[in-house]
């Protein structure tokens, strides 16, 4: 039943997605690609790419993707309810404890231990991501510009204006 | 406010922010915040480091907690389906109109260089949310390790994730067993007497160190939260 398997990928994703939606490309790629070959890897460069025009978290909108092109619109709330389960599940847990406390110790060490991992995933999801989206020297050009407009002008230029103007550059040069 | 208000606040500030999770962060702060006051700069801050501690996309948890402390369970219902929605609709809409001419030469074209121009902003996002989180050597040493077993095709990402955590928290519980063995030994120099002045140095030294080893601050509140903030203050930027 692929309605199940979509529902089983997308919540161990979910569970698992310390530090927000970027450590996840790598897990979405493994479970999404190469294990169950839902999408291509081809395909999942175009949604990241995507998902950074579009409205909401990376996470959700990968998930919405995969399910949507694996079982239409079935598919897409499937896999979106269970990539969002765990943090309902999560939250309402601890939700009057942190409201009370602030923090929780073990919430706390939780998150310092996992820090180091979580920045391990984040840095192999750019390595991975870039050595499709980056085939040829004009890609190369286009990357370090964007990324040195960003480190310069931090928060002066918005991102996705940044985007459109790559992709203008890929049609027109 | 009402829990039709909390969910078209969610649902607007989702729909009409571009560029993933992170980037809906600042503009919820404006419109909650700074322009309708209805949380303190003190609740947000307390419970965006909640959200970002949990598994999960940080919007979401976000959401959550926030409409929870709003008006309880029915306004955490609505903020999520206020955050989760534009999402889905936007990715629905992209997937059923747009899809079918991404092979079309143009936009095909177009594509390829967005995705290059997004792989200099994922490295940019990824360099400006990992700084935080690495602040010593060995931290920098346990996140390449999980890179490369992440970027090992066959290896589970998330076998990488529970094997580098579990690895970073062995380590700083023996740095803190460690340490309070040292901090004992000094105290008993001292409660025996011996040469004083030099004792008193000693801890000195020790404790200065133990207090910049963050490993020891994970059970201290008052450090810890501090740091904690600090780490926000940076996420956000």
């Amino acid at each position: 039943m692929i309605l199940l398997e979509l529902l089983k990928s997308f919540f161990i994703i979910g569970a698992f997605a310390f530090g927000g939606g970027y450590s996840t490309i790598t897990m979405i790629e493994h479970e999404v690609v190469t294990i169950h070959g839902w999408i291509t890897s081809a395909e999942l460069s175009e949604l990241i790419a995507v998902a950074q025009m579009t409205p909401g978290p990376i996470g959700v909108n990968a998930a919405t993707y995969a399910g949507f092109r694996v079982a239409g619109l079935g598919g897409a709330a499937v896999a979106t309810a269970a990539f969002t389960l765990p943090s309902i599940i999560f939250c309402s847990a601890l939700i009057r404890l942190l409201a009370r406390a602030g923090s929780v110790p073990w919430v706390e060490t939780l998150r310092k231990s996992v820090q180091p991992a979580v920045a391990g995933l984040i840095i192999a999801a750019v390595l991975a991501y870039g050595r499709s989206a980056i085939p040829d020297a004009k890609a190369v050009v286009l990357a370090v510009l964007t990324f040195t407009v960003l480190t310069v002008w931090r928060d002066k230029v918005h991102p996705v204006l940044l985007i459109l103007c790559g992709g203008a550059a890929g049609i027109f040069i | 406010m009402t829990i039709l208000r909390i969910f078209a606040a969610f649902f607007r500030v989702g729909a009409l922010t571009l560029g993933g999770g992170l980037a809906m962060i600042s503009v919820l702060r404006h419109e909650m915040v700074v322009k309708r006051a209805w949380v303190g700069e003190e609740d947000f801050t307390r419970e965006l480091s909640a959200a970002m501690s949990l598994p999960g996309a940080i919007v979401i948890n976000f959401s959550l907690f926030s409409g929870y402390r709003m008006r309880g369970a029915p306004g955490a219902a609505a903020a999520f389906l206020g955050a989760v929605l534009p999402s889905l609709l936007a990715i629905i809409l992209v997937a059923l109109l747009l899809f079918p001419y991404f092979s079309h030469p143009t936009a095909a074209a177009f594509l390829r260089g967005a995705s290059a121009s997004v792989a200099g902003l994922l490295a940019h996002t990824a360099f400006t949310m990992c700084r935080p989180m690495i602040t010593r050597a060995p931290q920098l040493i346990a996140a390449m390790i999980a890179a490369a077993l992440a970027l090992v095709p066959g290896i589970n990402p998330i076998f990488a994730l529970i094997a580098v955590t579990a690895f970073v928290f062995r380590l700083s519980s023996v740095h803190r067993a460690r340490a309070i063995k040292r901090d004992d030994a000094v105290n008993d120099i001292n409660a025996g007497g011996g040469i004083i002045r030099d004792n008193t140095v000693n801890s000195e030294n020790i404790n200065l160190a133990n207090s910049n080893n963050p490993a020891n601050n994970i059970n201290r509140g008052d450090n810890g939260s501090g740091d904690r903030n600090n780490n926000t203050e940076d996420d956000k930027r």
